[in-house]
């Protein structure tokens, strides 16, 4: 059990796809595929020498396989570890290994949501937990916010809205429900 | 291996249904055990007793959500005197007024058509 040696992987390639509000008729696959084609443009690698595919989104089941298809490759290696927003450091960490173990070459790790323009409803399937979805929680909001009333509690820190990455609507015209957490 | 003749949740709605908060215990763990489940999560032990809260609570953590259409409402975790904790709400006041270590009471919540009933708290009256 030595772990991962340092320096036997390392990331050649970054780009993003579209943002914000996209084309209409543009899906997640064709983000995904977007965002690829420009990381591997990023570091002149081809779409042929990929050998090692991830992905995982909430609008598609089974995405890597239809991402396989999409592309139009056949990678010896792929995996679709599905954690939420931290699925693709995982990713990262299994495309690193896989490399090391001689299992793929070039391996790419891919994302593409339309959450933005199709609104969150559209976005993810919903799911019924009978313990937390009577009480109507907007998740993962909700969640983060009674851990930092906590927070708050425990530590006495005060709430201050953090910076917006999109420009901030007022809660009438928002097409998401908004969240607020409360100052204990 | 015969299939299990009822649900965790099952047993669970019906105890709501008599307007019991009911939990479970776990022996090896001596511990309580909330959400209800088939193996304990301490101990992996499949042997659970379930005990019935006598539905007192402190209120752990607490939010708003400020929903697109209808009024803001409260989300709480409230933690029971018998040592587990539940995602349920505080009613009867303003959600702006639900504060983390106030005393709650459990109560029977009734969703009405095909739901099952839930439970909900209210201030415990002070």
């Amino acid at each position: 059990m030595d772990g991962l040696k340092r320096g036997s992987a390392a990331i050649v390639g970054v780009a993003e796809s579209d943002l914000g509000q996209v084309a209409d008729g543009m899906s997640p696959m064709d983000l995904c595929a977007q965002g690829i084609t420009r990381a591997l443009a990023d570091c002149g690698l081809a779409m042929k020498d990929v050998d090692g595919l991830f992905c995982a989104m909430t609008q598609q089941r089974m995405s890597i396989v239809s991402l396989i298809e999409y592309l139009g490759i056949a990678p010896k290696f792929i995996g679709s570890s599905m954690t939420g927003g931290s699925s693709f450091e995982f990713h990262l960490a299994q495309a690193a290994a896989a490399i090391e173990a001689g299992l793929c070459n070039v391996a790419v790790i891919g994302y593409g949501s339309t959450q933005r323009s199709v609104g969150r409803r559209q976005a993810s399937v919903r799911e019924v937990n009978p313990f937390e979805t009577p009480y109507r929680p907007f998740l993962p909001s909700t969640a983060y916010a009674l851990a930092a009333s906590r927070h708050m509690h425990e530590f006495s820190k005060t709430w201050a809205p953090s910076p917006c990455t999109w420009p901030a609507t007022p809660i009438s015209s928002s097409r998401c429900s908004p969240i607020s957490s409360q100052t204990p | 291996m015969p299939n299990d003749a009822t649900s965790p949740l099952a047993t669970y709605i019906s105890h709501l249904e008599k307007g019991e908060l009911a939990y479970q215990f776990s022996p090896e763990a001596n511990r309580a055990v909330f959400f209800p489940r088939v193996i304990c999560p301490f101990t992996g032990s499949d042997k659970l007793e379930w005990r019935v809260s006598k539905g007192h609570g402190t209120v752990y953590a607490t939010t708003i959500v400020h929903p697109a259409e209808g009024a803001p409402f409260n989300v709480a975790l409230i933690d029971c005197d018998e040592g587990f904790r539940l995602m349920s709400r505080v009613e009867d006041i303003p959600a702006n007024d639900v504060k983390i270590g106030m005393r709650v009471k459990f109560r029977v919540h009734s969703q009405g058509g095909e739901e099952p009933p839930i439970p909900v708290f209210t201030p415990e009256a002070a």
